[in-house]
């Protein structure tokens, strides 16, 4: 089953006045920004196919993202320094128009870098070489293969809920709400927050259980 | 420093007297969707060409080989958006750093001033390419009446072309023979004459090689280990440098 697509945009105004525009016709940020508001997040059916970016820092924050189904790997990652930093980060996308995802919090501290699907790809950004053009600095990592994201956050995810006392078997039966509330405590007690909305952490939990049960 | 005697100059182009600095997305898609009454596009727009960026490398590869795909996946093959576009672009180009200072003081010398330029990027017919756009919309045809590129010699002041450099380009060098023997024929040996540029292979190490002095600006972009026989950050050190040849 895959996650509902939105259709479509309406306003009411008072006075009974109505508006309403097709979801697809409205800039792609306004997209994510309308999608990123709690009324309109609704769990993932299926969190085990859907597609998630793990970043790390090095001093140990962690944010989950969830991407485009179309998403298919990393591409690179860079930081443009101004003086302030923003963080780069692109994605493969089938179309062949990268996937792109803004970092904003402390960019060059970027530690870790994990994309999931059914699988993990997970590499660690070192700056390669630092290019000044004017006032503007363009840092270009490389990124080296190592570790297995996946597989430490399962664990992470299983140990999180034995000290919360949640019992794994139980989350599958339970209601919306009682198992929101138990992926909140389990996320925090794991240390990882959404990057761009709420709901992308709660899918990644939902995601991490079914594999940890 | 070292002093060097010349009687001819020649200035590469792109980061170098033409500085890209001011060129930044949101003033760009700001003005141009502003202009076009639809301010609200000014994200998705600023977001599609930073995706062209991850997609090519760079916004210079983007702009030298796959130009027509900001018109169309940015730009949405809207002529008026492709016509301002190419119109702010140039608009929001900025001159080196006390260029003009040290152009007023070469020509005070009665020193020849010339651009070098390999025009890549820069599309169009002859004369209204973004070169020559940037070299009359800034005032400095005062300073280079001539412009040295592999699509021939333009005259900036009537567009007359000389075909001897058609087809002669910086990178394989062939464009400094050619302008080598020009100057000869002026009376002005390759060691009489200073090439002032960012890049070593195009603008240093080719002119180096045919006995040219060589000057490397490192003001916006320092683009690594060169021939250069003097190195200034800002073109303000040209002053110190270079003097007119008895």
């Amino acid at each position: 089953m895959r996650r509902p697509t939105p259709q479509k945009v309406v306003i009411e105004f008072d006075g009974g006045v109505k508006t309403e525009s097709s979801f697809d016709t409205l800039p792609a940020p306004l997209q994510l920004e309308l999608l990123r508001q709690p009324f309109a997040s609704s769990p993932s059916p299926a969190p085990e196919q859907e597609k998630f970016l793990l970043l790390e820092w090095d001093d140990g924050w962690k944010e989950v993202i969830e991407v485009d189904s179309t998403c298919k790997g990393l591409n690179r990652y860079a930081v443009i320094s101004r003086p302030e930093d923003v963080g780069r980060l692109s994605l493969h996308r089938e179309d062949g128009y990268p996937e792109l995802i803004e970092i904003g919090r402390k960019p060059l501290g970027l530690s870790r870098i994990a994309f999931l699907i059914d699988t993990v790809d997970t590499v660690q950004p070192s700056v390669e070489r630092s290019v000044r053009e004017g006032k503007k600095t363009d840092h270009f990592y490389k990124l080296t293969k190592g570790g297995d994201a996946r597989s430490e956050q399962i664990e992470a995810f299983k140990k999180a809920a034995a000290a919360e006392g949640i019992d794994l078997k139980q989350l599958r039966s339970q209601d919306p709400a009682e198992l929101r509330n138990h992926y909140e405590k389990i996320r925090r007690r794991m240390g990882i927050r959404a990057g761009q909305r709420q709901q992308d952490v709660w899918d990644f939990m939902a995601y991490l259980a079914k594999y940890a049960g | 420093m070292k002093c060097m005697e010349v009687k001819w100059c020649g200035f590469d182009f792109g980061q170098c007297i033409m500085e890209p600095g001011g060129l930044r997305n949101p003033r760009l898609f700001g003005e141009i969707y502003k202009e076009l009454g639809r301010p609200e596009l000014i994200p998705d727009k600023i977001r599609k060409y930073r995706i062209l960026k991850e997609k090519y490398g760079s916004y210079g590869g983007i702009k030298e080989t796959h130009r027509d795909e900001i018109y169309s996946f940015v730009l949405d093959s809207d002529p008026e958006a492709i016509e301002l576009f190419s119109q702010k672009e140039q608009e929001l180009l900025d001159l080196g750093d006390g260029l003009v200072d040290a152009l007023d003081y070469l020509q005070a010398q009665d020193i020849e001033l010339q651009v070098v330029s390999e025009m890549k990027k820069t599309l169009g017919p002859v004369g209204t390419d973004i070169v020559s756009r940037f070299l009359k919309g800034k005032g400095l045809v005062k300073y280079f009446k001539e412009l040295v590129t592999p699509q021939g010699k333009i005259n900036l002041e009537t567009n007359v072309v000389d075909p001897r450099y058609k087809g002669h380009t910086k990178e394989d060098g062939t464009i400094y023979d050619v302008l080598a023997q020009e100057l000869r024929e002026r009376g002005i040996e390759p060691h009489e004459a200073a090439m002032v540029g960012d890049k070593p292979q195009t603008d240093i190490d080719p002119a180096h090689e045919r006995g040219f002095k060589t000057v490397k600006y490192t003001g916006f972009v320092d683009l690594g280990p060169s021939k250069a026989d003097v190195v200034i950050e800002s073109f303000g050190e040209l002053k110190a440098i270079l003097r007119r040849k008895a």
